[in-house]
């Protein structure tokens, strides 16, 4: 069983064709870097892998389940993109524990305090997201994608705004995360996947494997 | 039907910290019912008071209700719902349960300032479980053609023209029990036939919601 694969999917908004004839597959435990221009397909590829979409044609699966519609699949799945998905309102724990709550994680509070820790996040845990600068969003999105230890993770142009510091040190768990999870790492920049063990590319909405 | 709970309680809570919705709808309550007590004859107050109250609430509903998942979109918050592991019917659940609740809190607000401004003689916990009942029904109705109205950008205009001619029943029945109420007797059948219509609504929507809620 493949962790995520994409069988000739096509998916276009009004006449604008997006993607186009896109299959590629993920292994269980496999890290694939994923780069290309602006406006390639790449968010649009996150998207249906996560759920968010439904392909015009072809087929996603998600350990063997169409994500769009096997809403229990999505316990699996870690998304996070630019867009932070996060309440204003609400503060970085009481954003942490709604999705914790959503996803029936287990020992919610312990896993909250260990994402926090890691993304250096204490000292703001009691604030409003919306008091919050960009790269502290930007974190408590991806530590909201790690809250149910999914065992595949979509992160998509997720480092944008994150400072150096933080950014290395993102990239360093992540690819301790190798091994463990099936990880799709959307980006712009090669030096980020390095050391994924494939990339592939988007271009005009067709996927190409890259060499590494 | 937990996480529907989880999802009304992340929406009150947001929204006793941003008050963007309650504080509206009580201010937008308040100022039609000032209108109508300032604009209408004293003579005929009694036969129209509580068809006005029930106006109020129908535009009041109209504005607000669709908040719940308007601001979602807006906030980009939506998408996080998408992706996590709940049906689209639980959402809705969840956004109903709120709005309720909403609704319920406006109206202990602004009965008994319409009952002062209109010096009503009507036995009060009967108004206020007949509108509770009208109000619940439009809940659903109005949270549950909400989405039908997100991706539009004339959302604002757009529905209230889907969702009169869908809640006339309700609104239709609602006149009856509140004519009723005027001569102090309380017609059930209407009652009866607004929960009535109300579950059956709520039936179309869970079962319809998770083919409108993918795009």
């Amino acid at each position: 069983m493949k962790a995520l694969e994409f069988v000739n999917i096509k998916k276009k908004f009004g006449n604008n064709i997006v993607l186009d004839n896109v299959t590629f597959e993920i292994e269980k435990k496999e890290f694939v870097g994923m780069i290309g221009n602006n406006a390639a397909g790449k968010t649009t590829i996150a998207k249906i892998a996560s759920g968010l979409l439904k392909p015009n044609d072809g087929e996603v699966l998600v350990f063997n389940r169409k994500p769009y519609k096997d809403f229990k699949v999505k316990k699996k799945i870690g998304f996070a993109s630019h867009n932070t998905m996060l309440y204003p309102e609400l503060t970085v724990y009481e954003n942490l524990r709604f999705y914790g709550s959503l996803y029936d994680v287990q020992g919610v509070d312990e896993k909250i305090e260990d994402l926090l820790k890691l993304f250096n996040l204490n000292d703001v845990k009691n604030k409003q997201v919306k008091d919050l600068s960009r790269g502290f969003k930007q974190r408590v999105a991806i530590a909201r994608a790690l809250m149910n230890d999914p065992k595949l993770l979509i992160l998509d142009e997720v480092t944008t705004g994150l400072d150096v510091k933080i950014r290395q040190r993102f990239l360093n768990y992540l690819f301790e995360l190798k091994n463990t999870k099936a990880i799709l790492f959307i980006t712009h920049y090669d030096s980020e996947i390095k050391n994924c063990d494939r990339i592939i590319e988007v271009k005009g909405g067709k996927v190409f494997e890259k060499s590494i | 039907m937990r996480k529907a709970f989880e999802i009304a309680k992340k929406d009150l809570k947001i929204e006793f910290r941003s008050k963007g919705t309650i504080n509206f709808m009580i201010l937008f309550s308040l100022i039609v019912s000032f209108m109508f007590s300032i604009a209408i004859p004293k003579n005929v107050v009694n036969d129209v008071a509580l068809p006005l109250l029930l106006l109020v609430f129908i535009f009041v509903g109209v504005l607000g209700y669709s908040r719940a998942f308007l601001k979602e979109a807006e906030m980009e918050t939506l998408d996080g719902l998408k992706v996590s592991p709940i049906s689209p019917s639980t959402i809705l659940v969840g956004k109903i349960i709120y709005n309720c609740i909403l609704i319920i809190l406006i109206e202990i607000t602004i009965l008994p300032i319409f009952f002062a401004l209109f010096n009503l003689k009507i036995n009060f916990i009967l108004l206020f479980a007949s509108i509770t009942i009208g109000n619940l029904a439009f809940v659903t109705v109005i949270s549950s053609l909400s989405v039908l109205v997100i991706k539009s950008r004339a959302r604002e205009l757009l529905m209230p023209i889907i969702a009169f001619p869908i809640s006339f029943p309700v609104i239709s029945s609602m006149i009856v029990v509140m004519n009723s109420l005027t001569f102090g007797q309380l017609n059930l059948d209407p009652l009866i036939f607004i929960s009535l219509y109300s579950a059956m609504m709520l039936t179309v929507s869970i079962l319809v919601f998770d083919y409108l809620f993918v795009e």
